[in-house]
């Protein structure tokens, strides 16, 4: 497998390619498909259609209506045959399209997905890749916009990641159909179209693993998903005014690396959590409980976390504007907790 | 009355003050104190001054007498009635109508109480309230115990006042030797009341203290002796006796570090040089007279040498100067100290473009600024800013001496005894009063040939004194 260090050495300087997030995604899961040919998709409009967010794109010519496949409208069973399929030995990912829609399959990802192996003494694993479009700033209203990490990550037997961008969203896709274990991927909608550096080659993001993406000694911000970009635009504001802030990119919120955010949370005395999600039981409060348990002798401020009010995602696009956290916030957040009279 | 808490911080009175020792709560925790009210005696390395309230209320205090704090340091709170302070580190009032008794906890010893309630780690005495804490960021105080830091002197910049860690690291910047421990375990009291109780041998620890935090006050040493005839601390300071050690603090730290410092980095050298007083004595005489029933000053000899010492500096600027890094800088000003001998030390008060007055007002400052030095009333901030100095031992029957500049300046005058001369016309010898000025100056900004213009000057303004008068 290769690592992310070698991956981006990969890329000589300036002859780096180009990648949308969503078309990093499709050639992450492409070539993921050619590695290893028990792997296979199904959802909803995903084989003719290519998916609603062309995150399946000319899959089907290159792979066939066996290995793409178009399911009814039917969340529960299609999980449930991914559940299935993996339990006897493929590696199937199945596409939820909105995250919102995670309602109506909950039992089988819960309750059958992620206590299968354990249930059964470890006698079979199941390497299911759920891949799902979460997060708010489409005006898609409250039911397609949400942010439901805290959901998944809370339930043992199941991985959470949350590509950043283009090369998260390729690495972390491709990590995730390797890993035995059923892994979400949760892709942000808003960053769809976003591009980034992306190697051709295929390659692996470790699970479990935080990204520093950059380094910084006056505040901690450990930015979930879209979040990180608004952290680094936030960095970027702060540094004109002499505030270095340090931004951490979890990449993986469930298993967490938490040693990262400690380690740098010890240098620099301050956090600061953010995320797209409704701040009260997000990631940010699991978050901060365990930088004040391992830190908190190096702590001179209560740890910050900025998320979404407890509120649905408003429909209307000011309202939606003001709920999604952005670099303003962030910047703002960061002062706060530097602030000295 | 204030309407909110107003915080009483620790005043930085003159330019070189780093630190300051509360010596004396001068009102009671608890009483309501107005505007203009003396609030505490604070000693500074050079003196002894009492510190108004800038505000009325109810007063609290947040650190013991005997703490040394820098200046703006948060010290004390002003309060409403029945307000508790604002800032937690304050001591909290019980509550009621009756809330002037604070609660205070962690008394007289820094012996544990049997619920683990301990005072503070190192032993410090600072009040707190029943409900009030001292808000300090973790990391604060994990950089302060490292430091061996007491955070009760450390002033809060942080979010609601709270003490960060940067408060801590630039405390200990300011005050590189950490906090002086108020006093050890079991003996909490100035060093003042220490000093007392040893002169009078009153065991400390015996002492009931009626001040914060169990905090041993002068007058709780009245309730032990029956004063035998108190004997003021500042006489037996005066008079050492073969055998003491004087203790290199205070005033006497200060001028062993400046005089050190400044024979260390200087290129000191001195000029005698006579010169003719007769003029000056002979007017002095006529001033005696005429302004007998007046209401000015009569000029003593000095103040007629601190006017010529100034006027001369007009015309020799570079006397009047300051060497820095960059170079020799000139000062526009002319601001005269002149040295008063005081018990235990000298002191150097300061007279303000001391060329554009006239004689009387030089006499009258010098008058008044000699006077508060010696009753110990004079503030640091009269004690700042001199760009050249003068030094009298001439009432001491000294004639020729070598006086140390001042760091900051490149000169000093030495003024010696009036003595008579005499001046040959022809053969005949012709009795005159003269007397030597001792000029040291620094070799690195002047050389001898522009010193010794300077003194001729004086000499030549001395000759002529009526252009002093004015």
């Amino acid at each position: 497998m290769t690592t992310i260090t070698e991956a981006r050495a990969a890329a000589p300087d300036g002859t780096a390619r180009k990648l949308s997030y969503v078309k990093a995604f499709n050639e992450g899961l492409a070539q993921a498909m050619r590695e290893d040919e028990n792997v296979f998709v199904a959802g909803e409009d995903v084989a003719g259609y290519g998916g609603v967010f062309r995150m399946f794109d000319n899959l089907l010519d290159e792979f066939g209506p066996r290995r793409m496949i178009d399911t009814p409208i039917s969340e529960a069973a299609l999980v449930g045959l991914g559940v299935g399929a993996a339990a006897r030995g493929l590696r199937p990912v199945v596409d939820l399209m909105f995250m919102d829609f995670i309602g109506v399959c909950l039992d089988q990802i819960v309750n059958q997905a992620a206590k299968m192996k354990y249930m059964f003494g470890g006698a079979l694993s199941v390497p299911l890749t759920i891949t799902t479009a979460s997060g708010a700033g489409l005006g898609a209203a409250a039911q397609h916009s949400q942010s439901l990490e805290a959901w998944l990550a809370h339930v043992p037997g199941l991985k959470v990641v949350m590509p950043s961008d283009a090369y998260t969203a390729k690495g972390l896709t491709v990590s995730a159909i390797r890993d035995d274990n059923p892994v979400v991927v949760m892709l942000n909608k808003v960053l769809l179209g976003s591009a980034g550096e992306v190697p051709e080659e295929i390659y692996g993001i470790p699970l479990g693993q935080a990204h520093t993406a950059r380094q910084g000694s006056d505040v901690t911000v450990i930015a979930l998903g879209r979040m990180v970009g608004e952290a680094l635009a936030a960095a970027d504001e702060l540094a004109v005014q002499g505030v270095e802030i340090e931004v951490i990119d979890p990449r993986t919120v469930q298993p967490l690396d938490t040693e990262t955010m400690f380690a740098s949370v010890r240098r620099t005395n301050r956090a600061l959590v953010v995320h797209e999600a409704v701040t009260f039981g997000g990631l940010g409060a699991e978050i901060a409980a365990q930088i004040q348990d391992a830190a908190f002798d190096h702590l001179d401020a209560p740890v910050l976390r900025i998320g979404a009010p407890f509120s649905p995602v408003p429909f209307s696009p000011v309202l939606e504007k003001a709920y999604v956290p952005d670099r303003a916030r962030i910047a703002e957040g960061c002062r706060r907790l530097l602030e000295r009279s | 009355m204030t309407d909110v808490a107003v915080e009483v911080l620790l005043p930085k009175i003159g330019l070189s003050m780093q630190e300051g020792m509360i010596d004396e709560w001068l009102v009671a925790t608890g009483a309501v104190v107005a505007e203009g009210d003396a609030l505490l005696r604070l000693a500074t390395d050079k003196v002894d001054v009492d510190i108004e309230a800038e505000a009325g209320g109810i007063f609290h205090p947040v650190v013991p007498a005997g703490t040394t704090v820098p200046p703006g340091a948060l010290i004390g709170w002003l309060l409403a009635e029945g307000e508790q302070p604002p800032d937690p580190r304050g001591t909290p009032m019980s509550a009621g109508p009756a809330a002037v008794e604070p609660v205070l906890v962690g008394a007289a010893s820094a012996v544990p109480t049997p619920n683990g309630a301990a005072s503070s780690p190192n032993g410090s005495a600072a009040p707190r309230g029943a409900g009030g804490r001292l808000l300090s960021s973790p990391n604060a105080r994990r950089v302060a115990a490292a430091a061996d830091v007491d955070l009760t002197a450390v002033r809060g910049t942080g979010p609601g006042g709270r003490i960060i860690s940067e408060d801590v690291e630039e405390f200990l910047a300011a005050f590189p030797g950490g906090l002086v421990a108020p006093a050890p375990p079991g003996a909490s009291a100035s060093p003042l009341v220490r000093k007392l109780a040893k002169e009078r041998g009153i065991d400390l620890s015996e002492v009931n203290g009626t001040g914060p935090g169990g905090w041993i006050r002068r007058a709780d040493l009245e309730a032990v002796t029956p004063t035998p005839a108190p004997t003021p601390a500042r006489r037996t300071a005066d008079e050492p006796q073969a055998g003491d050690v004087l203790p290199l603090t205070g005033m006497r730290g200060t001028i062993a570090r400046r005089m050190h410092a400044s024979l260390q980095e200087m290129a000191q050298l001195t000029h005698g040089y006579e010169v003719r007083m007769d003029a000056v004595v002979s007017l002095r005489e006529r001033l005696k007279e005429e302004w007998a029933d007046g209401d000015l000053p009569v000029p003593s000899l000095n103040d007629f040498l601190l006017k010529a010492a100034a006027l001369a500096l007009r015309r020799h600027p570079l006397l009047n100067a300051t060497v820095r890094e960059d170079g020799i800088h000139l000062l526009g000003a002319i601001h005269l100290g002149f040295a008063v001998a005081v018990p235990g030390g000298l002191l150097v008060p300061v007279i303000e473009d001391a060329e554009a007055l006239p004689l009387p007002e030089i006499a009258r400052r010098s008058r008044a600024l000699a006077e508060a030095a010696r009753e110990g009333r004079i503030s640091p901030a009269q004690l700042e800013g001199a760009t050249f100095t003068v030094t009298s031992l001439g009432g001491y029957g000294v004639d020729f001496f070598t006086p140390v500049i001042n760091t900051g300046n490149v000169a000093i005058l030495g003024v010696g005894r009036l003595k008579d001369g005499v001046e040959w016309v022809d053969d005949r010898p012709v009795r005159t009063r003269v007397l030597t000025l001792s000029l040291t100056f620094d070799h690195r900004a002047v050389d001898g040939a522009p010193a010794a213009e300077y003194l001729r000057t004086i000499g030549e303004l001395l000759r002529k004194p009526l252009r002093l008068l004015v």
